[in-house]
């Protein structure tokens, strides 16, 4: 299963007060705050375990069908690239270019296509693009909606194409897709 | 303190976070924070700290996690002001 998650840091240095008393303690673990209070550039080292947690709870999400939870400590980093959920380990990988942040999560290692865009909602069109080739159909046969768990799923036709791996994020100017290829 | 009372206090807490104005409006007990009140997952944990400075309680990882429509988080501050 896969998850991703892009963080605009120019909205997000807008949006959220990092050093606000209480908001690292419950967002983050111990060990998690030490590293980022260590780091050269703490702000940015958020941001980064942000985006690596949240890409690995649509993952885990999706794995498990699981009802939305706010839990953002009970997914640990471990490195740059392992973050771990229960017993499970997730695979992330992070990329930081000048003005985002933007983190893909694997369970299963495998090929997958992932696009950055720098238009908010560039990224679900370009899925359905993706998709409508995919299965020789037209773009408009391809509907993006949420299951009763708020996890994306795609309709083809009106019919759920089950067992579809993907995720979806935007956050300001940025949204990105990811899919198995 | 009554529920409209909580529930009038939630919505001023909420208010600053919210992207969906609209929904904002017609708010209720079944509103989800993030589906129709489009608030920002990081900015969840601001409504959470917002809400224990307003009520004074502490509100732990597990309350937290279940901190995601009106009607939760009025469950949660209710149980925490009774445990008071």
């Amino acid at each position: 299963m896969i998850g991703n998650d892009i963080v605009d840091l120019k909205l997000a240095s807008r949006q959220s007060d990092w050093q606000r008393k209480g908001w690292l303690q419950k967002l983050f673990t111990n060990a998690e705050q030490r590293l980022i209070l260590a780091s050269e550039n703490p702000q940015l080292q958020v941001w980064k375990f942000w985006s690596m947690k949240e890409a690995t709870y649509k993952a885990h999400q999706r794995q498990f069908s699981l009802s939305p939870k706010y839990n953002p400590r009970d997914f640990s980093c471990h490195s740059d690239t392992v973050v771990r959920v229960d017993q499970y380990e997730y695979t992330t990988t992070t990329k930081y270019v000048e003005h985002y942040v933007y983190s893909t999560s694997m369970f299963n290692s495998g090929s997958y296509i992932s696009e950055v865009y720098d238009k908010e909602q560039h990224a679900r069109l370009e899925l359905k693009k993706n998709l409508s080739l995919r299965y020789g159909v037209k773009l408009a046969q391809i509907e993006l909606i949420k299951d009763e768990n708020q996890i994306p799923v795609v309709l083809c036709n009106k019919i759920i194409l089950k067992d579809l791996n993907f995720s979806l994020t935007h956050h300001g100017n940025f949204s990105a897709f990811v899919i198995d290829l | 303190m009554t529920k409209e009372e909580l529930l009038s206090k939630l919505k001023i807490i909420i208010t600053p976070y919210v992207q969906n104005q609209e929904e904002l409006d017609t708010l209720t007990e079944e509103t989800d924070f993030i589906k129709d009140l489009e608030i920002n997952s990081a900015n969840l944990v601001d409504v959470v700290l917002d809400v224990e400075d307003e009520f004074d309680i502490e509100i732990d990882n597990d309350a937290m996690e279940k901190m995601l429509t009106v009607k939760a988080s009025i469950e949660v501050i209710e149980s925490k002001l009774a445990e008071k």
